[in-house]
C-alpha cells in the first residue's frame, strides 16, 4: 500500500524596495517519499498588512523590514495616487 | 593470420613500451583486437600517455584522476578534482580548460557531474561560478537569481533578457482600499502565469457574506506578485468577463484599475453618464455576488 502525503513549504520570500513581501509556497505531493507533482501558490503583503496566519519565516522577515518609516513611505505612496484619481 | 597478434616491436626505454602500428594493421580480418587487457599500468610516480604521430594525444595524470587532451604546452590544471581537461592550442601562458569536472572550482568555465546528493545534477559553470544546471527531473534550469535567456532582437533598441516564467495560483478575495475587511466565500479561485515581468492572473470568486470592517473602494486584493512601482505610469488592467448579484450599482460592464507598488486591483466602471470612471464601494457586495476576471499589470519583479 502506497502512501500519498501533501508536502508544502514555503520556498521563496521575496522583499521589494517598497517593503513589499512576496511570498511563494510549494506545494508537493509523493509517494512513498517520491515527488509526483508540485505546484506554486503565491500571495504578496505590503508594509503593514496582517500577518495573521503567515509562516513564522514571514513574520520574522516583515517584522524587521516593515519599519514605522516603510509603512508611512508606502502609505504615502498609496494615498499619493489615490488623490490624483 | 585472423585472431593472432602479431608484435613485431617490443620497447621498453625511458618506461615506454611502444607497439608497432604496422604489425595490428595486417590483421587479416581488418579489425585490431589487443585481447583482453585488465591492467595498463604506467608504473609508480608516471603519468600515462597515448601518442599520435609521435606527440602526446591523451595523458592521464599521476593524480590518476584527471585526463588530459591534447599536447603538452605548459599549461596547469588542478589536480584536487577529478576532470577532463582540454590543452590550450599553443600558449604556455594559459591554462588548461577542464571540460568536465567531479565538483566547481573557483575560476575555470566547466561541467561539472554533480554528487549524488543532488540527484546527479548537470552543473554548467561559468568562471568560477554556477549559472545554469540540468535538475533530477531533467529540467534546465538557472541558477540564482536574474538569469535568463537574451533574444537579439531586431525591433529593439536593447536586447531584453526573457528571466522568469512561472505558473501557479493565488487566492483572491474582495477587501477595502482604505480598512481591510474579511468575508465569507462559496469559492476562491485564481490562477496566474508570468512571463516576464508581465503577470496575467486569472480569477473566479464567490463571496457568501457581505464584506464587513472593510472601507473605501472596493478591491480585490490577493495578486500573487506585487505591481511594478512606477507611479503614475500605466502599470495594468483588467476585464470582468462576468458578475452577478453586486447591490447598489447597475454597471454596463465592470474593468480593473491597479495602483502602483500595491497587490490589489480595484473594481471600476462606467455608468453611461458620468465622464469619468466609477469605483464600486465595499458595500455593494452582499452574500451572492460572483465575479469571474482577468487582470494584467506589469510586476515589480
Amino acid at each position: 500500500m502506497s502512501t500519498l502525503a501533501k508536502v508544502s513549504i514555503i520556498d521563496k520570500i521575496e522583499v521589494l524596495e517598497m517593503g513589499h513581501i512576496q511570498v511563494r509556497q510549494r506545494n508537493a505531493v509523493t509517494e512513498d517519499g517520491v515527488e509526483l507533482s508540485a505546484s506554486y501558490h503565491r500571495w504578496s503583503l505590503s508594509p503593514g498588512d496582517d500577518l495573521t496566519g503567515q509562516d513564522p519565516k514571514v513574520v520574522a522577515i516583515a517584522n524587521a523590514t516593515w519599519t514605522s518609516e516603510v509603512i508611512s513611505a508606502y502609505q504615502a505612496m498609496v494615498a499619493a495616487q489615490q488623490s490624483q484619481r | 593470420m585472423a585472431g593472432i597478434l602479431i608484435v613485431d616491436q617490443i620497447q621498453n626505454s625511458s618506461n615506454t613500451l611502444l607497439i608497432n602500428s604496422g604489425a595490428l594493421a595486417a590483421n587479416t580480418v581488418g579489425t585490431t583486437q589487443l585481447g583482453s587487457i585488465t591492467n595498463i599500468n604506467s608504473g609508480f610516480g608516471n603519468a600515462m600517455t597515448l601518442q599520435a604521430n609521435g606527440t602526446t594525444a591523451i595523458t592521464v595524470d599521476t593524480n590518476q584522476r584527471t585526463i588530459v587532451a591534447g599536447a603538452t604546452n605548459g599549461g596547469s590544471y588542478d589536480s584536487t578534482s577529478s576532470g577532463i581537461y582540454f590543452q590550450k592550442q599553443t600558449s604556455s601562458a594559459e591554462v588548461n580548460v577542464p571540460f568536465i569536472r567531479s565538483e566547481g572550482d573557483s575560476t575555470t568555465t566547466h561541467l561539472a557531474l554533480g554528487p549524488s546528493s543532488t540527484s546527479g545534477q548537470l552543473r554548467f559553470y561559468q568562471n568560477g561560478s554556477q549559472r545554469w544546471y540540468i535538475n533530477g527531473s531533467g529540467n534546465l534550469t538557472a541558477y540564482g537569481s536574474g538569469l535568463g535567456i537574451t533574444f537579439n532582437n531586431a525591433s529593439a533598441l536593447t536586447n531584453s533578457i526573457l528571466n522568469d516564467y512561472e505558473t501557479g495560483t493565488w487566492t483572491p478575495r474582495f477587501d477595502g482600499s482604505g480598512t481591510s475587511g474579511s468575508a465569507s466565500y462559496s469559492f476562491q479561485s485564481g490562477f496566474y502565469t508570468k512571463i516576464g515581468n508581465m503577470v496575467y492572473a486569472s480569477y473566479d470568486i464567490a463571496a457568501s457574506s457581505t464584506l464587513s470592517g472593510a472601507t473605501g473602494q472596493l478591491c480585490i486584493r490577493g495578486l500573487p506578485f506585487t505591481v511594478a512601482s512606477n507611479t503614475y505610469d500605466p502599470v495594468g488592467g483588467g476585464n470582468v468577463g462576468y458578475f452577478n448579484s453586486f447591490t447598489g450599482v447597475t454597471p454596463y460592464t465592470i474593468t480593473h484599475y491597479l495602483d502602483a507598488s500595491g497587490n490589489y486591483a480595484y473594481f471600476v466602471y462606467g455608468n453611461g453618464s458620468a465622464s469619468t470612471v466609477q469605483y464600486m464601494a465595499v458595500n455593494n457586495v452582499t452574500t451572492n455576488s460572483r465575479v469571474i476576471g482577468v487582470i494584467f499589470y506589469r510586476a515589480a519583479f
